[in-house]
């Protein structure tokens, strides 16, 4: 009898373990273009919209989700040498406005460039359960640009996913 | 009995086009956040702009842009994320999440202040075109600081 109940305890342990299971899944955003027409000396903001898409997987079975990478493509990879730092945030209507990389300072010349992760992030779910966020890109120029300033930039996020 | 009738469709188009209109007002006079702003310190410049329906501010300008023991731009040295310290202060985005209230008000936004690496609830409200009143708070609103900020006219060449 006493083996029987042990046998039930560990088998219902086993169930709730196997209920709780969860997998780390990547995905990575579109290419999304961030644009600022005239950007001029100092203070700037280019945005750009991603419409949000899971890879298939529903929000629902997220438990949480965090940036891992960002990579940003310079249109003009000559205009990189302009650019003092870049400070990438994901924004949407209905959740917070999270800052989730630093790029200080950013390397000259280069056509592709890997931000700096920041190491604390909120849970990102709220964010994911919109239909588009919005990546904004703060940077600082030395100097006024005639045109535009144009970055690509590709998110990677981590999803804790129920299984 | 057609004049009636007249009178009716546009009294319900009247009721139906109000809030359409109120709408549109809201969403002006939301907007009239976005500008240039100044602290009563006078050690930075804000430009609140907006973007995904909410309103941010940025620092653009500073006083003193370069940090005196170093000679170089100053960073947000204070932010609790190490590695977010590296981040200079000026294009730091200071105001967060501000959503228009209706009657001048702006609500559930943040403020940081990176003398001290805190960030604060926070509340805006116009008292004229160019004078808003900021007031950072901790849990409730009662126990705070309340700050006069002043618009800053940019002279177009």
């Amino acid at each position: 009898m006493k083996k029987l109940t042990y046998l039930s305890i560990c088998l219902l342990f086993l169930m709730m373990a196997s209920c709780d299971s969860t997998e780390m899944k990547t995905i990575r955003t579109a290419s999304v273009e961030m644009t600022e027409e005239y950007p001029m000396e100092g203070s700037n903001t280019l945005t750009g919209i991603w419409q949000v898409d899971l890879d298939g997987i529903t929000i629902d079975r997220v438990k949480s989700a965090k940036v891992t990478s960002i990579k940003v493509k310079m249109r003009e990879p000559a205009k990189s040498d302009l650019l003092e730092e870049i400070i990438m945030q994901l924004a949407a209507k209905d959740t917070d406005m999270q800052r989730v990389g630093v790029l200080n300072p950013v390397p000259p010349n280069q056509s592709a460039i890997d931000f700096s992760i920041a190491s604390k992030q909120n849970n990102l779910i709220d964010l994911l359960k919109q239909s588009e966020i919005t990546f904004v890109a703060d940077v600082n120029l030395q100097e006024d640009l005639p045109g535009e300033l144009s970055i690509v930039a590709e998110i990677e996020f981590e999803l804790e996913v129920k299984q | 009995m057609k004049r009636l009738s007249i009178l009716f469709v546009a009294f319900l188009a009247m009721i139906l086009a109000q809030p359409t209109e109120l709408k549109a007002q809201d969403a002006e006079g939301g907007d009239a956040l976005i500008g240039v702003w100044e602290p009563s310190h006078g050690k930075a410049r804000i430009k609140i702009d907006k973007i995904a329906d909410k309103y941010y501010g940025r620092i653009v300008w500073l006083k003193e842009p370069n940090d005196p023991d170093t000679g170089e731009p100053k960073l947000d040295k204070n932010n609790p994320d190490e590695s977010m310290q590296s981040a200079p202060l000026r294009g730091y985005r200071m105001l967060k999440d501000f959503e228009y209230m209706g009657d001048g008000e702006w609500d559930g936004g943040t403020i940081y202040d990176p003398e001290n690496g805190k960030t604060y609830s926070s509340v805006i409200k116009l008292k004229d075109n160019s004078t808003l009143d900021i007031r950072g708070y901790i849990g409730v609103k009662t126990f705070g600081r309340t700050d006069e900020w002043k618009r800053l006219e940019i002279k177009k060449k």
